[in-house]
């Protein structure tokens, strides 16, 4: 601001100022005369009524006019003063208005003192009183009242202000006189105040810029103050380390947060505190010590490492630095201390020292030498304890030593170039030999890592004798081989236990089964037959006890190839279905449309899984069924894991036995094996087996109700899946109705589920009942059944029942009635006469299913066919008569080959041995070559190379080697050896005759009649009576007529028996005896192919099952009297 | 907003000149005098001065006092009554009966209705002046208005009177109270 500035302002200021005092001054006079006007107006009113209260007349009265004046006038005079004051105070119009008003009361109280001179002084009071205004023209504009009151008056009536009515002019003048006189010095005094004010304003504006300038100054000043504090209070507060200031007695002056965080106060607790409240009682007396000396002035300032204690009572390490400040007069004010916190360090440095101590103790104790050496020079730098004592030396004697002088192997120029390497971190261990101080070497095994020791490279290596080591290698060594030894010669001798086990077997067996063939009285039979199924029955132990063998050696093995899953459980199910059938159980076989069927895997070992685990079932339960199914678990890539489940309605495995069944030896009960037979090894084969396929196999089970069995496997999937594809269909089905009639809920729904699946419209009952009554509604209204699928065996009416009720129905012409049975080949039979088209074992396939049905509703499509039997696939295939050439040296086997390649028509050429062998194949062409392996003189392996020579380039004949070996590999070594096919002995005539067939094709012979087959026409019964089925009862025995006579002739002498046995049964409601009886009949009733009196037995027998023998008594007379019509025929067979 | 100030300024002063104005007017408006002038006294020694003055009347103090001052330059040659004009039923002292008694050679007595109307007098202050003949030299007010002293012409007329000269007024107005009420007759006794 510049000067002309500040003078402006300046008397901006003043005028400001004064016209703040004037106007106050102005205010203040205003209130004044407010209350002297009120004071005057009522002093005016009392002096009238004290003067002249009332006017008289007589003796009336009232008030008096002055007294009435001076309220009333004396009101008016002072309203609008008032009123001005009130709204207007200080302003000009105000004080003119006060000032006419004060002089028209000092007219009105003269007017009502009678004009009394004296009274006039209230005039110069009035003025007096105006001139406080310090306005002069207050005092003007009150004179001019006055002047123009005395100079009106004076001409009008003058004796109202004079007091006399004469000398009008010169009292007029003389009063005006002294007015003016007056307002002379009055004025002037005002002009002199106002001055005055002015100046003080003036004094007053000036003292006001010097107090603003002051105050700038001095809030700049405290600003740079503060804004200094605020800077230093914020270093302090926002300090990395504690920082505090500490009176000379020790008390806290000021902490920041650190030494708060530090210390774990606030800032309020600490500064109620000493640092010697804080400090660790063990440094306090040297903390006072050196406070001590800078108080004093030895020292300026002072360092220490101290321990503090914290509010929670820990004990922090931290690092003191501590100045003082004095004051001018050298004075100590206080102490400045820096607290750095030092605990972690304190504590990493006794954990380090710790350590040091741990790493020192355990490098003297270890049991290993440890060397520390010059990475460059391999000086022995320093070593512990235990290399001092495998070498013989002092520790002293050590350092300064070379690794060279120590060990023999590394002498210093390989050190030199291996140095490098161990730097680079390449080697990692070396092995060498260590010379003691006696001279004696050790072996040593040595392990150096790079590190560094006194800022030198160094290498630190762990040194081991080895000597114990390599003493157990050798040892360890020598144990190996004799184990490889011994496994070699287990397996040898599995090999050979197979070999020698099953040649004499495949002896007994076979010429059982020749004996058998030969005419034998009913008791050599017998006797034969015990000695055949005990062989069989030997072989399954055999063949169970080789595989453990074999899992036991770990040659268990899986022989992976393309298969298809449905045929090969379907195959393993039906060879299953006649056990069951003899039980009288379901056996039924799912699996949903949506598992593939083309695999890669093990079909033989998933045969063997499945036979294990449903034989099982079959084996364990007594009614009820036995279901397997399988479906999908996961599919990773091409690998489907399929779930396989084993289903029964058994006597169930108790809890705490669930896991045993799983190992070898072990069934769930130890009287299981005694009563149900079997090695206890299945379970455990199967669990290897599943194992080995990537699966797992688990049970659950309930006491009592039955037991599951599961098992995953992983397969590859078919590389060529069409294989497996069913051929296309023969006529569609989709849209036909089929009945399907069976009482065992599984079976209905996994046939619901087939034919559903092929589109077929299914209807579903679960009586010959029920199917009479559905197939009647159906065909009266119009829309009968194509076909029926029918179950041979229901309680109540069964399927034959309902068959022919069908036969005897025309609404019901032209169906096609397919019966499902596990009852065996008399069944064939039965079915022929009760009408029905179409036969299949149980559990049937789906592909047979299919094809059977579309084969059926084609041919009606074309033209009416006859009764048709299709036969249960596992009908034997058979070869047409062949040339063949048997090298086996074993005359038993021998024999036993000869008699059945010869009765299945083949011509069969005996070798010795291989040397002959190739001999007699050198001179004639033969079909097949039967080969064994293991023969005098030359063996299999051996003839087969020199038979292969010899067919360079020419005609190759058939090999087959023939084989007790069952091990994994023979057939892989059969095959390199140049062998075609490998079957194991004992020779079985259907695992001959499908290889036969593999490898020749043309060898089949035509294949039999299914369809239109004519039954042999033989002497019909009477019409209405059962009768005996010859042709039938000849394939049962295999067309032997001998035996077929032995079997009636025990039959006719046994029947007897049989019939009181269930007439005593029946009497005592015995029904276990009823149905064992009833099953004894059914089956020598079913030989005879008497299916109808067998239907009766088999309605006794199920009676006798369910427990319910209501009706059983009328029931056995018929079987009586059905018998006793069958007899004359079956005597006539016996004839 | 200023000239409704100054309409409201100058209302203000006109209402105070009518309030002064009223004022006025009464103060300057004498009491009336009986037409008639008095019968003659009887003859006697000196000049005999009657003022009828009513008891409560507030004007009376200034008669009294022209009174007093006529007195004073009149000497022994002066007689005079204060006539306090009043029945006898009610006839307590007034206030100003003292202020009368203290000039001196003045009698205070009680005058009924009759003596002042029989002297002319119908307002309080109104003088009567007897010369020693008997006869009536002036007779009328000796205050110049309502309450107030000073000189006036009735007081100077008298006091020619008094010195034998020829006063140029032989009445003048009298500024007081009405002795009897509107009533004839019914004043006070």
């Amino acid at each position: 601001m510049t000067a002309v500035d500040a003078d402006r302002t300046l008397a901006a200021r003043t005028d400001e100022l004064f016209h703040e005092q004037f106007s106050a001054v102005a205010r203040r006079t205003d209130r004044l005369f407010a209350a002297l006007l009120v004071f005057q107006w009522v002093a005016g009113i009392a002096i009238a009524y004290w003067l002249t209260p009332l006017t008289w007349a007589g003796r009336d009265s009232w008030p008096h006019p002055h007294l009435l004046a001076a309220v009333f006038l004396g009101a008016l005079a002072t309203s609008l003063p008032l009123v001005l004051v009130w709204l207007r105070p200080g302003e000009p119009v105000t004080r003119h208005v006060i000032a006419v008003a004060q002089m028209l009361f000092a007219a009105l109280l003269i007017d009502l003192t009678g004009g009394r001179i004296e009274t006039h002084f209230h005039i110069f009071g009035s003025l007096t009183f105006l001139a406080f205004y310090r306005d002069w023209r207050v005092l003007l504009t009150g004179t001019v009242v006055t002047a123009i009151d005395h100079l009106l008056r004076g001409y009008v009536w003058p004796e109202s202000i004079y007091g006399t009515a004469a000398a009008v002019e010169w009292r007029w003048l003389e009063h005006a006189g002294w007015v003016l006189f007056i307002d002379f010095f009055l004025i002037r005094a005002c002009v002199q105040g106002v001055r005055e004010m002015r100046a003080i304003a003036d004094r007053q504006a000036r003292l006001e810029a010097a107090r603003d300038s002051i105050e700038r100054t001095v809030e700049e000043r405290t600003a740079d103050l503060r804004e200094s504090e605020e800077r230093f209070r914020n270093s302090m507060e926002n300090a990395a380390i504690g920082m505090a200031l500490v009176a000379p007695d020790g008390r806290w002056l000021q902490v920041n947060a650190a030494v708060c965080e530090l210390l774990g106060y606030t800032a309020t607790e600490l500064l109620a505190r000493t640092f010697q409240d804080v400090t660790f009682p063990d440094d306090l007396e040297s903390d006072l010590d050196q406070v001590r000396r800078v108080l004093a002035g030895e020292i300026r300032k002072y360092e220490m490492e101290k321990r503090y204690v914290c509010k929670d009572g820990r004990v922090v390490w931290a690092l003191l630095n501590v100045t003082l400040v004095r004051d001018r007069a050298g004075g100590p004010l206080h102490f400045i201390s820096q607290i750095q916190d030092m605990t972690e360090r304190k504590e990493a440095e006794a954990a380090r020292r710790a350590s040091e101590e741990r790493f020192r103790k355990l490098v003297e104790h270890t049991t290993d030498g440890i060397f520390l050496t010059d990475a460059r020079t391999t000086v022995i730098l320093d070593v512990n304890r235990r290399a001092c004592e495998s070498l013989g030396y002092t520790r002293d004697e050590l350092i300064g030593l070379t690794v060279s002088d120590i060990d023999v192997d590394y002498p210093r120029e390989v050190l030199d170039r291996l140095f490098p390497a161990i730097v680079g971190g390449d080697v990692q261990t070396l092995y060498g030999r260590h010379k003691k101080k006696d001279g004696s070497l050790f072996p040593v095994e040595v392990r150096p890592c790079l590190c560094e020791s006194n800022g030198q490279p160094a290498v630190v290596s762990i040194v081991r004798d080895i000597t114990e080591r390599r003493r157990a290698e050798e040892e360890l060594r020598a144990a190996a081989e004799a184990a490889e030894a011994a496994s070699r010669l287990k397996g040898e001798f599995l090999a050979n236990m197979s070999h020698e086990i099953r040649t004499p077997m495949n002896g007994i067996i076979g010429m059982t089964e020749l004996a058998l063939a030969t005419d034998l009285t009913p008791g050599q039979r017998e006797y034969l037959e015990l000695v055949r199924s005990s062989g069989e029955a030997l072989l399954v132990v055999i063949n169970d006890v080789l595989d453990f063998s074999k899992i036991e050696a770990g040659k268990l093995d899986l022989d992976p190839i393309d298969f298809s899953l449905r045929d090969t459980l379907g195959d393993a199910m039906k060879a299953l279905a006649l056990k069951a059938e003899d039980k009288g159980i379901e056996l039924a076989c799912h699996i949903p449309s949506d598992v593939p069927d083309g695999l890669v895997g093990d079909p033989g070992r998933l045969r063997q899984i499945v036979n294990n685990l449903v034989g099982n079932a079959i084996k364990f339960t007594e009614r009820g069924e036995v279901v397997l199914r399988a479906r999908v678990e996961t599919v990773a890539g091409n690998e489907p894991v399929i779930r396989f489940s084993v289903s029964d309605t058994g006597i169930g495995i108790p809890a705490a036995k669930l896991g045993a069944v799983f190992k070898p030896f072990e069934q769930a009960d130890g009287s299981t094996t005694r009563k149900y037979g079997g090695t206890g090894l299945g379970l455990s084969i199967s669990t290897r087996l599943v194992g080995l396929m990537g699966g797992k196999i688990w049970v659950e089970s309930e006491l009592g109700k039955g037991s599951t069995f599961h098992f995953t496997a992983k397969f590859g999937t078919a590389i060529s899946p069409s294989r497996f594809v069913d051929p296309p269909p023969v006529i569609g089905l989709a849209g036909r109705p089929v009945l399907i009639v069976d009482d065992n809920d599984t079976n209905l729904r996994i046939l619901a589920e087939m034919t559903a699946g092929w589109g077929m419209v299914v209807t579903t009952v679960r009586s010959g009942e029920a199917a009479l009554a559905a197939l009647d509604a159906e065909a009266q209204a119009g829309r009968p059944f194509p076909i029926v699928l029918l179950d041979a065996m229901m309680p109540g009416m069964d399927g034959f029942e309902v068959a022919r009720q069908v036969q005897a129905r025309a609404e019901l012409a032209g169906m096609v009635v397919m019966m499902l049975s596990s009852g065996g080949p008399s069944d064939a039979d039965k079915c022929r006469k009760s009408g029905i088209d179409l036969y299949l074992m149980k559990p049937v396939k789906q592909s047979d299913l299919r094809r059977a049905i579309e084969l059926t509703l084609g041919a009606r499509a074309v033209g009416p066919i006859g009764p048709s039997v299709i036969r249960p696939p596992a009908q034997a295939p058979t070869v047409r008569p062949l040339d063949i050439l048997l090298a086996e040296d074993n005359a038993v086997n021998q024999k036993l080959a000869v008699s059945l390649l010869t009765k299945a028509g083949h011509t069969v050429t005996v070798a010795g041995n291989g040397r002959i062998a190739v001999d007699l194949s050198a001179d004639k062409a033969f079909d097949v070559i039967l080969m064994d392996i293991q023969m005098p003189v030359m063996d299999g392996f051996e003839a087969t190379a020199l038979i292969r020579g010899r067919e360079a380039g020419g005609p190759r004949t058939s090999i087959i080697a023939l084989t007790a070996h069952a091990m994994k590999g023979d057939r892989e070594r059969c095959l390199a050896g140049g062998m075609d096919g490998y079957v194991t002995k004992p020779i079985r005539v259907a695992d001959l005759t499908a290889e036969i067939l593999r490898l020749r094709p043309d060898a089949a012979a035509p294949a039999p009649e299914l369809q239109g087959e004519e039954p042999k026409a033989e002497p019909g019964p009477t019409p209405g009576e059962p009768a005996p089925d010859r042709a039938a009862a000849l394939e049962v025995v295999g067309g032997d007529v001998d035996l077929l006579r032995e079997l009636v002739d025990l039959f006719l002498e046994d029947c007897p028996r049989l019939i009181g046995d269930l007439r005593a049964a029946i009497e005592a409601s015995d029904a276990t005896a009823v149905k064992r009886a009833a099953h004894t009949l059914k089956g020598a009733l079913q030989n005879f192919g008497a299916a109808d009196v067998a239907g009766t037995a088999q309605q006794l027998e199920t009676m006798g099952r369910a427990n319910d023998l209501a009706g059983a008594a009328p029931l056995s007379v018929t079987l009586e009297r059905r018998l006793a019509a069958l007899a004359p025929a079956l005597r006539a067979w016996a004839v | 907003m200023r000239w409704r100030l100054a309409v409201i300024v100058v209302g203000w002063l006109g209402l105070l000149a009518v309030g002064f104005g009223a004022l006025q007017r009464f103060d300057s408006t004498p009491g009336s005098i009986a037409a008639a002038e008095p019968r003659p006294e009887l003859r006697a020694e000196t000049y005999r001065l009657v003022m009828f003055v009513h008891p409560h009347c507030p004007c009376g103090r200034a008669a009294l006092d022209e009174l007093k001052e006529i007195v004073r330059t009149a000497g022994p040659r002066l007689t005079v009554e204060v006539a306090f004009v009043g029945p006898p039923t009610d006839r307590e002292l007034p206030e100003s009966w003292a202020a009368a008694e203290r000039i001196p050679g003045v009698t205070v007595r009680w005058a009924d209705g009759r003596e002042a109307r029989a002297a002319g007098a119908r307002t309080s202050g109104h003088v009567v002046l007897y010369d020693p003949t008997g006869a009536v030299r002036f007779r009328g007010g000796i205050t110049i208005s309502r309450g107030h002293r000073g000189p006036n012409p009735g007081r100077t007329a008298v006091q020619a009177a008094l010195l034998d000269e020829v006063p140029q007024l032989s009445t003048a107005p009298v500024f007081g109270c009405p002795l009897e009420d509107s009533s004839e007759g019914e004043g006070p006794e």
